[in-house]
C-alpha cells in the first residue's frame, strides 16, 4: 500500500474530523460570566488546529517520497478483530464473562496456530484454553472478587 | 523521606506486589513483542482492589523487571525483547554465542540492577526540589510545562511532525468529551450518560496497548519456536569483570534517568545514546559489536535507569514520563489521588513509599534474576498464538472493571482498530497518550489563565517564570528544526 495515499486520506479524515468538532462546539451553551470562556471556546481552538495540521500535513506529504506499507497476513487481523467483536457482543448480550472468554480464546488459538487440523491439535488446544481461562477466573474472580 | 514509616512498606501485602511485579516484569520483557507498557495494561486491573501503595508497586516493579527482561530475549535468541533492549542485541548476542550466555546475562542484570538504582537514588533528590519550586508555579506556566512535555514527545519523535502533531491534538480533543467543568456543559456526549464522566483512560490504554498489540502480532508468525539453548545461563560475572564496566554502568545509568525525565524519549533513545557515548569513549571501538560487555552494560543501565527518571515529571509535575508511567498515573487517579507537586503534600508517606519501594524491586529484581532468568529462557519456546488470547481477556478485564460499562470495552477495541490504522502510518500511540492524560490539565490552566488574565493573552508573556518556560520552548523547537533539516540533508 502507498503510504502517501494512506496518509493523505487519513490528514483529509482528520479535517474532516476537525470541521465536524467545530460545528458541533458551536451549538456548545454560551457562558454568562465575566472572562469566563465557555465550554465551545478550547474545542473550536482545538478544532482549528486539527484542520490546519491535517492542511499542512498534506502540503508535506505531497513532497515527500513515496513508500509501501507492508501488511502482511492482513486477514489474520481481520478475523482476529472479527473474533474480538463478536466476543464482545455476545458476553454484553449473556453476562458470562468466563463462557464467552473460553469460546472465543479457543477459537483464536484453533485459528491462529497454523498447525493442519488434527485431533492433537484439538487436544492443544483445550487444554490451553482451560489452563488460560482457569489462571484468569483463579486470579480474578476467586482471589480479587472481580465481577465480570 | 527519611522519617518514612517503613512497617507501611515491609508489609506482606506491598512485598508481595514488588515479587510479583518484578516476576512478571521480566516475563512479559523476555517474550518478544511485549513490553512494559503491554504488561502494565494488563495488570492494571489487579490494581484495583488494592491499596495505592502496593496498586503502584506492583507497576513500577514490574517496568523495571520489564526493562531488564528485554535483555534476556536480546542476548539468548538474538530478538530484542523490548525497544530498549535492541541495542543490548550488539554485544549481547556475540557473546552469548561465543559460549557466554550466562555471563552475557550477568551483565545485563547488574548493569540493569546499578542502573535501575541510580534512576531511584536521582527521583529521591531530585523530585523534592522540583515539587518545591512547581509548587510555587500558576496556571499559565502550568500550561507551558503541559505544552513543553507534548512538543517533547513530538520534538524527539522519530515519526512525521504533523501525524505527531495530530496525535496530540487527537488526545487533547478526546480528553474534552464529558462535563467541561467551568460551566457545567456537556460536550460530545451525543445524549449518553456514559459519556458524561469522559472518556476512560484505561480503556485506552487497553486499547491501545494490549488489543492493538493483539493485531499486531499477528500478523507477524505466530507459531515460531524461538529454539533456545538453555546450557550455561547461570547469570554470573567475577568482580574483576564488575570493576571493568563500573564506569560505563554509572555513566549510562545517569543518561538513562536524564532521558527517562524527558516526556516521549524514554528507554530506546536513551540505551542507543548509552551505547554510542560508550563506543566513541571506548579504547577498542573496533571490539564493539563483537561480545564487547561495555556494549550490554551501557543499554541495560540506561534502559533501567529511565524507570525512576520518568517518574520524576509524575510526581513533581504531574506529567507522565513514558507510556508505562501514564498507566501507573492512571492506576492512582483510580485511587483517588492526582499525581502532581500537591501529592507531595497531601499523600508523603505515598511518595516515600514509592521511592524506597522502587529500591527495594531494584534490589529484588538482581536476586529474582539471579535465579530466574533461566526460566525466562526457557519460556521462549512458548509460541505467540497462545498470547494473543491472553493479552485480549487481560485488555477486556482492564476496560470494563473499573466502571463496569461496555462503552469503554468498546472503546478500547475502537482505539485498537483506529490505532492499528494509524501506526501503520507512523502516528504516534504514546503522543496521544501522553495528551489524553494531560488534557484535563491543559485545558484547566489555559481557561483559568484565562480568567487570571481578564480574557487576555498577555498573561502568558508577563510572568518571569513564562519567559523562561517560553525560552525553553523555542530551545526545542529550534532544536527540532535542525534536527530534522540535517536528518532531510543527510537522506
Amino acid at each position: 500500500m502507498s503510504s502517501k495515499k494512506a496518509s493523505i486520506a487519513t490528514y483529509l479524515v482528520f479535517i474532516v474530523l476537525g470541521i465536524a468538532f467545530f460545528i458541533m462546539a458551536r451549538n456548545f451553551p454560551p457562558t454568562s460570566g465575566l472572562y469566563v470562556s465557555g465550554p465551545s471556546f478550547y474545542p473550536e481552538l482545538l478544532s482549528a488546529v486539527m484542520v490546519l495540521a491535517g492542511v499542512v500535513g498534506i502540503a508535506v506529504t505531497l513532497k515527500a517520497k513515496d513508500t509501501t506499507i507492508e501488511l502482511a497476513n492482513l486477514h489474520r487481523v481481520f478475523y482476529t478483530f472479527g473474533i474480538i467483536v463478536i466476543w464482545v457482543i455476545l458476553w454484553q448480550y449473556t453476562g458470562k464473562f468466563y463462557l464467552i472468554s473460553f469460546v472465543g480464546s479457543g477459537v483464536m488459538l484453533w485459528l491462529l496456530n497454523g498447525e493442519p487440523a488434527s485431533k492433537k491439535k484439538l487436544g492443544k488446544t483445550l487444554l490451553i484454553n482451560c489452563i488460560i481461562i482457569g489462571a484468569f477466573f483463579l486470579v480474578f474472580r476467586v482471589l480479587l472478587k472481580v465481577n465480570l | 523521606m527519611f522519617n518514612f514509616d517503613f512497617s507501611q512498606l515491609l508489609s506482606i501485602n506491598n512485598l508481595f506486589a514488588i515479587l510479583f511485579g518484578s516476576l512478571f516484569g521480566m516475563m512479559i520483557g523476555a517474550l518478544p513483542g511485549l513490553g512494559a507498557a503491554v504488561g502494565a495494561a494488563m495488570l492494571l486491573p489487579i490494581t484495583y482492589t488494592m491499596e495505592p501503595l502496593p496498586a503502584v508497586l506492583l507497576l513500577i516493579a514490574l517496568y523495571q523487571g520489564a526493562e531488564y527482561g528485554g535483555s534476556i530475549a536480546s542476548i539468548v535468541i538474538g530478538v530484542p525483547g523490548t525497544g530498549g533492549a535492541v541495542a543490548t542485541m550488539l554485544d549481547g548476542t556475540p557473546l552469548a554465542k561465543g559460549g557466554y550466555p550466562g555471563k552475557a546475562l550477568g551483565y545485563s542484570l547488574t548493569a540493569s540492577s546499578i542502573g535501575g538504582i541510580i534512576g531511584v537514588v536521582l527521583l529521591m533528590t531530585l523530585t523534592g526540589p522540583l515539587t518545591k519550586v512547581a509548587i510555587k508555579l500558576s496556571d499559565p506556566e502550568m500550561l507551558l510545562i503541559g505544552l513543553i512535555g507534548l512538543l517533547s514527545v513530538t520534538a524527539l519523535g522519530s515519526g512525521d511532525v504533523w501525524k505527531s502533531v495530530l496525535s496530540i491534538v487527537l488526545g487533547l480533543f478526546m480528553g474534552t468529551v464529558g462535563i467541561d467543568v467551568f460551566t457545567g456543559s456537556k460536550r460530545y456526549t451525543f445524549g449518553s450518560l456514559y459519556l458524561t464522566d469522559g472518556i476512560s483512560l484505561v480503556a485506552m490504554l487497553a486499547g491501545l496497548f494490549a488489543l492493538c498489540e493483539v493485531l499486531s502480532m499477528v500478523m507477524g508468525n505466530l507459531n515460531q519456536h524461538y529454539v533456545t539453548d538453555t546450557k550455561n545461563l547461570k547469570t554470573r560475572i567475577s568482580w574483576k569483570e564488575f570493576l571493568d564496566v563500573k564506569w560505563t554502568i554509572l555513566r549510562s545509568g545517569l543518561i538513562g534517568t536524564i532521558f527517562g525525565i524527558v516526556p516521549g524519549l524514554g528507554a530506546g533513545p536513551a540505551s542507543w545514546f548509552a551505547y554510542t557515548t560508550t563506543k566513541n569513549s571506548s579504547k577498542q571501538p573496533e571490539s564493539f559489536g563483537k561480545g564487547n560487555p561495555h556494549g550490554i552494560c551501557a543499554p541495560e543501565a540506561a534502559n533501567n535507569g529511565c524507570v525512576g527518571g520518568a517518574l520524576i515529571p509524575l510526581i513533581s509535575l504531574g506529567i507522565p514520563g513514558s507510556s508505562t508511567i501514564a498507566i501507573v498515573s492512571s492506576a492512582l487517579v483510580m485511587q483517588g489521588i492526582n499525581p502532581g507537586p500537591q501529592v507531595m503534600q497531601t499523600n508523603t508517606q505515598l511518595v516515600y513509599g514509592i521511592y524506597w519501594g522502587l529500591l527495594i524491586a531494584t534490589i529484588a529484581m538482581y536476586f529474582l534474576g539471579k535465579f530466574t532468568t533461566s526460566l525466562w529462557a526457557r519460556l521462549l519456546v512458548c509460541p505467540n498464538y497462545v498470547l494473543v488470547p491472553i493479552v485480549t481477556i487481560a485488555a477486556f478485564i482492564g476496560a470494563y472493571a473499573v466502571r463496569g460499562f461496555f462503552i469503554d470495552v468498546w472503546f478500547a477495541v475502537a482505539a485498537a482498530a483506529i490505532f492499528f490504522i494509524l501506526k501503520r502510518i507512523d502516528f504516534s500511540a504514546p503522543a496521544f497518550i501522553l495528551a489524553f492524560v494531560l488534557a484535563s490539565l491543559v485545558e484547566r490552566s489555559f481557561r483559568r489563565s484565562l480568567m487570571l488574565g481578564r480574557g487576555s493573552f498577555l498573561i502568558f508573556f508577563t510572568r518571569p517564570a513564562c519567559w523562561i518556560l517560553w525560552a525553553l520552548l523555542a530551545v526545542m523547537i529550534v532544536s527540532m528544526i535542525l534536527r530534522r533539516r540535517k536528518a532531510r540533508s543527510s537522506r
